[in-house]
This record gives C-alpha cells, structure tokens and sequence, in this order.
C-alpha cells in the first residue's frame, strides 16, 4: 500500500482528516476534538491497525499562538508509519 | 556444554509488517521437559570458573594496561582527538588567517578569534586564539571548518588542572600573519614588526590564567622560538585590559 | 476528553491502610537516583508490600539537558556531536539517525561507499554496546568477573573506532554528506583478526554466565512481557523482539546497505529476562556476520560529498527519519521552517525512554531482586531517556 492509499483510507474513515502538506511521510491533520476517535479508528480498523505509537511530541507555532501535537504511529500488521499531526 | 544447549536454535520465517522475515528463535532450558539435576548445576558452575582459572594460569592472555607507569610507551592513533593545537611550518610560523570558520562551526562557542590590523600592511591579521579547553566536546569541527589547515587535533589528554582558568588557552605564541602572508615580506625588519609574542595563558578576561601563583597548565601549546622573528620587546601589560570575552 | 494528571505527590500515598494491625502496610522505596544498577541517574520508586513490588514509578529526569532546545540554535553538522551524549553506546547510529533526517531533508545524495562504511560501524559498535551490556548484566547480578570481561572486549572494538574516528565514546562521525574520515589503511585487516577473535569469545560467554546457574533462575521466566504489550508501550529493540516480535528497522526500512548482507532476525520465545538477555547474545552473532559480509567488498568512491562550510538548506517541511540502534528505534523528528538551516523544532525519538516504561508493566508481582534482572536486561541508558 502506497501512501496515497493509505491517506485516502484515513480520510474515508475519519471525516475531520485532511493531507498535511510538506511532510516526507504520510500525514493527516485532524482537529483536535476528534482526536481521541479517530486514534481508536486509526487502531481498529483493520486495514490500518496502527498498533504501535513510535513517538509523540509538539510543534509550538507562536506566530499563530497555537500548537501541533505530532503523533507517529506505526502498524506491525502493514508496516506503514504515519504522522498524524493535529 | 552444561545442563542446556546454546547451539539449540530454530530457525523460521515469520511475517510482519508486510514482510517475511527470516528468524532465530533463542535457546532456553525448560525445566519440565527436562529437569536440572544438581550434578548438571555444578558443572555449569565449574565450567566457567574452570575458564576464569585458564587466564589466572596464562598470563600472556591479560590485557591490562598498567597506567601511569606506561606512559612512557603509550601509543596513540594518529586521528586520536584530545587537544586543539596549532600547526607550525618549519620556521615556527602559524598558518591562521583569522578567517573564524572555527568560530562559526564550534557547536559551544569554545572558540574566540581575535582579529586585528597589521600595524604594518593594515591587513586582517590573527591577535588571539583562544580555545576553551574547558568547554570543548572535541568535535573536530573546527580541524574539518580549517581551509586553511591551520590547527589540529594533537594527543595530549592529561589536562586536569586545580583551576578553571587555566584551561583557557591562547593558541597562538605569535599574533601577526600567517607564514603564507608574512613570506611576501622581504626586510627583516618589517617581519619582526609585523609580529608579536603572545603566551597561553595571559590576555583579556577570561585568559587570565597567568596571574595565578604557582600554577601552571599541566597541557599547552608548545612555545615555538620563531626563528626568524627576534623578539627583544618587553611583554606588554595583559592582564585585566581589552574586550571581555565569554 | 478529559485527561487526569496524577502528579508524583499523589502517587506516592499508600493506597490503604492495613485492614488488620498485624497485617502489613505498603510503603515506598526509592531505587535511585543514585543505584549501583541504575547506570546513571534514575530514579524508580517502588510501592512494596513486604518484599513483593506492587508499583514503580520512574521519574526520570536527572539528566536533562534540554538537547532538543538546544539543537534549535544549532545547524545541521552542530547537532551531531550532541546527538552523541544521548545514548553514548550507540553513538554513531544516533549520528546515523540525525544525518539521515538531514539529508532526506536537503537531498544529499549519499554513495556505497559511504553507506558500507556507516553500516560497518555501526554492527561494530552494536557488537561492543551488547558485550559491554553483557559484562554488566553480569555485575547487577553478582557475577563480577563477567563486567572485566565485557570491557576487554569493548576495548578491542575500541581502538578500532580510535584508530579510525579518533574518538572511542563521543563519535562525530557520520556526518550529513558522509563520514568525517576515510577508513584508516589498517582497518579492514583490524576488523578481520577482531572478528576471528570475536567468534569464539561469545561462545566463552555462554560457558562464563549463561550457562550458570544462578542467571539462569534469575533469569528465566521472570518479568514476561507479552507481545501486544510490549507494543502498546512502543518497545522496541531487543526488548520487543524477545516477546516474539520480528521488528527490527534493518529489516523493515531500507537503509544503509542492510538489505545486500544476509543475517536473522533474533527473537525470544517468552519474553522473559532471558530471552532478552540471549537475544542479544545471538545478535553479536548476527553481527558478525554482516560485518563479515561487508568488509571485503567496500566499494569505492569519495567519502564526504559536501563541503564543509557551506549551509545545508532544508526545504521548509516536516521529516522523520529513524534507525535501529543497539537499544531500538532512534528516530529524529525534524520540522525546518525554510527560512535558516537551523531546526525549528526538533524531537529525538529514543528507544530507552519508551523501553523504561515497560518496567511499570513487567514489576508488579516480583520481588525486589528481580527489579534488579528486569532493568539489568532493558539495558537503560539513561541520558537517552533524559535527553
């Protein structure tokens, strides 16, 4: 599965995801009330199964007085690596 | 071998991740299968302390370095990195333009590079180098930074010392140009004026490691006679005076 | 979503009382920050009822040095050096780690020669980080003479990477656009009699401590790590593959030149502390034979394709890049704003943050001296989790 493929599951099962431009890896924004739901669809749906969660960190943007929190999640069912920032 | 076998691997493929992977499977002694007996136990003691015993009796097999008392014949590896210094050519001259590529490439600012003014030819000429050995991670950064290959890493790593200043060095004996420049000169004269003595540990604070009684840097520079430059000046009052450096 | 934050305060009260006077009461026992077994500066708490471990709680911290916000102000071939004082026995696969985000990032091309030499160094070094491990694994659990025996053999790995790199802890030595230095003319034949040297050293091993009683029942079938959990808490590394799961990077991603040799993927079969501790001996196997596999065939070619002074620009973008050091997945999260070649922010993912917390899922029903094997065999080093 190409990353095109598996973005476009992401946003068929999560509503709020969109492509996040400019990332050398898959990457999906999603807002940040949803997140909790789409981490447990991320999870169980299972073409995806991202089991695992490699690392979380943030991205502090001050100009825009907001943050991104960066999660990466790694599925040892498929061996696909995505980052979900949100 | 002792009560189980290390050799006892299995070898399969299994699948993850999308991929098929070959794997071996650790040996480990299942007690149920096959129970420990305490004969077993003991040998598996026996067994190591045997081999501990083999290099008690052959001494040939020990490694040991007995340092300090070998100093005398340590050897180290040409690219061993342990001290900043100087390159010198044959006539004692420094290859520093002051360009402070270094400068700009050390990762913790352990290096200062003052430039000046050539009394003389009013070029951008090198006054003082100084290498804080103190803060120094011994990257290489600054061998690599060099176009000039005007420093390097040398091999002196005994550089414990009782007090924090005197691990701030100036590099260079001489401030003045770099042999490439100071050949264009032809009078003698000139050249001797062009240059001045510097030593390691006297300057501008911080370098104010010459002040301190009975004190001396275990490791510095070596103090290069720069043969052709006859320096008959008294030094000049350093301490306390010129930009602060930090 | 709400999220409770228990802060350490809370954490540290007993949760009951003792239901009858003469029953016992559960109190806490700080392992750290200063333990002979802890290897630098952690600090574990352990709830204990009796001598049973009913909860520990890491606070790490000790180490902290604020790395990441220090790279911020630093260009690409400063982080580097930094990235070397995180977890100091896996130095140039961390360097490896930053220097591929880099060049992903800028698209430096790398060559062969450059990746044999990278992949080279690091299964060296994986090699003397294991039996360095091994030595002391063997002190935590009172066999002294095998922590003398580790260190003979990481000072022979040692002064390759002396004669060749200069440095024998602190590496600077994979640097974006390549290695710092060419291979010194006496490596290859080193690293052969090293090799030959090393093939039945590890079989001395096994005859030293594996084959020894008391690490055995110290060992087997203590503190078992299931795999869904091991991966739920994003172990990685030995840990993980002791409980049975095949993931290890050199495998799974393409890098270096991992995917020409020909070596195993060494896991457990329980996931107790032995399988971790003999997953990693069969590992220095496997690494031996992949160096051997390289080290006659290095090809060709320059080894540094940029030159020094020049910026490395970094297209504004998010950049992820990880390998597997001797502990597990080392990963740098990079996001360059375009605007300077300076990082803004970035994240180091280090395998011994996430490897520690799986202790507060193996402990819980040992005993105190079992705590001992449990972290002995997670191999922790800690400026790694503090980063």
């Amino acid at each position: 599965m190409d990353s095109e493929e598996l973005l476009d599951i992401v946003e068929r099962i999560e509503s709020g995801a969109t492509k996040r431009e400019k990332s050398d890896r898959p990457a999906v924004h999603v807002p940040v009330d949803r997140l909790l739901s789409a981490m447990r669809r991320l999870r169980n749906y299972q073409w995806l199964s991202f089991d695992m969660l490699v690392t979380h960190t943030a991205i502090d943007w001050p100009d825009d007085n907001r943050f991104e929190l960066v999660y990466l999640l790694y599925s040892t069912v498929h061996g696909h690596l995505l980052e979900r920032p949100q | 071998m002792s009560f189980m076998d290390f050799t006892d691997l299995r070898y399969e493929k299994r699948t993850l991740g999308g991929k098929i992977l070959p794997v071996v499977v650790c040996p480990r002694f299942n007690p149920r299968s096959q129970p420990m007996r305490v004969f077993d136990a003991v040998k598996g003691l026996l067994q190591g302390m045997r081999l501990t015993l083999g290099y008690l009796l052959s001494p040939s097999k020990i490694v040991t370095q007995q340092y300090p008392e070998n100093r005398a014949t340590l050897k180290f590896p040409e690219r061993y990195r342990a001290i900043l210094k100087f390159k010198y050519d044959e006539n004692g001259l420094h290859k520093c333009t002051g360009c402070k590529n270094c400068e700009v490439a050390c990762p913790n600012a352990s290096i200062k590079v003052i430039t000046r003014d050539s009394v003389i030819t009013e070029d951008h000429e090198l006054d003082r180098y100084i290498w804080r050995l103190d803060s120094c991670m011994f990257c290489n950064a600054c061998v690599q930074a060099c176009p000039f290959d005007a420093i390097e890493m040398g091999h002196a790593f005994e550089n414990a010392v009782y007090d924090r200043r005197l691990l701030i060095y100036g590099l260079n004996p001489i401030a003045g140009p770099a042999a490439s420049a100071l050949e264009n000169e032809e009078d003698p004269e000139v050249r001797r004026r062009m240059s001045d003595p510097r030593t390691i540990l006297g300057g501008p604070i911080p370098l104010n490691g010459a002040g301190l009684p009975n004190l001396k840097p275990v490791a510095a520079a070596p103090f290069v006679d720069p043969l052709p430059i006859a320096v008959t000046d008294p030094l000049p009052p350093e301490d306390g005076e010129g930009e602060e450096v930090s | 979503m709400t999220v409770t934050i228990r802060t350490l305060n809370e954490l540290l009260q007993p949760s009951h009382l003792p239901a009858h006077p003469l029953a016992t009461q559960e109190y806490f026992v700080n392992m750290g920050p200063q333990h002979p077994i802890s290897h630098g500066s952690l600090r574990l708490v352990l709830r204990l009822d009796g001598e049973t471990v009913k909860e520990v709680i890491p606070v790490p911290g000790f180490v902290h040095r604020g790395v990441e916000k220090m790279c911020e102000s630093l260009t690409p071939r400063q982080i580097v050096p930094y990235t070397d004082r995180l977890d100091y026995l896996s130095a140039f696969m961390n360097n490896w780690a930053i220097t591929r985000v880099v060049e992903t990032a800028a698209g430096i091309e790398s060559n062969e020669r450059i990746e044999t030499i990278r992949t080279l160094m690091s299964e060296l070094q994986r090699i003397q980080s294991h039996a360095l491990w091994w030595g002391v694994t063997g002190m935590d659990l009172g066999a002294f003479t095998a922590f003398l025996y580790g260190f003979r053999e990481r000072e022979v790995i040692s002064e390759i990477f002396e004669e060749t790199v200069g440095a024998r802890l602190t590496m600077n030595y994979i640097q974006p656009g390549g290695v710092m230095y060419d291979i010194h003319p006496n490596f290859v034949k080193r690293v052969k009699d090293v090799m030959a040297y090393m093939k039945p050293i590890i079989d001395e091993y096994d005859t030293l401590l594996s084959g020894n009683v008391i690490l055995q029942e110290r060992c087997r079938n203590i503190g078992i790590l299931s795999p869904e959990k091991a991966i739920a808490l994003g172990c990685t590394g030995p840990v993980l593959r002791a409980s049975g799961v095949p993931y290890d990077l050199r495998k799974m991603e393409n890098y270096g030149v991992y995917n020409k040799v020909d070596f195993n993927v060494v896991v457990g079969a329980v996931g107790d502390c032995w399988d971790r501790y003999y997953v990693r001996m069969q590992e220095m196997r496997e690494s031996i034979r992949i160096v051997e596999q390289l080290i006659d065939s290095i090809p060709e070619g320059p080894t540094m394709t940029l030159r020094y002074n020049l910026p490395i620009e970094m297209p504004e973008g998010t950049y992820y890049s990880q390998v597997e050091t001797a502990r597990g997945v080392f990963g740098a999260f990079l996001v360059a704003e375009g605007k300077s070649e300076k990082p803004y922010p970035l994240h180091f993912r280090s395998p011994n943050y996430n490897n520690l917390w799986s202790v507060t899922a193996l402990a819980p029903g040992w005993r105190v001296a079992d705590i001992i094997a449990i972290l002995s065999s997670l191999d922790l080093v800690i400026p790694d989790i503090d980063r």
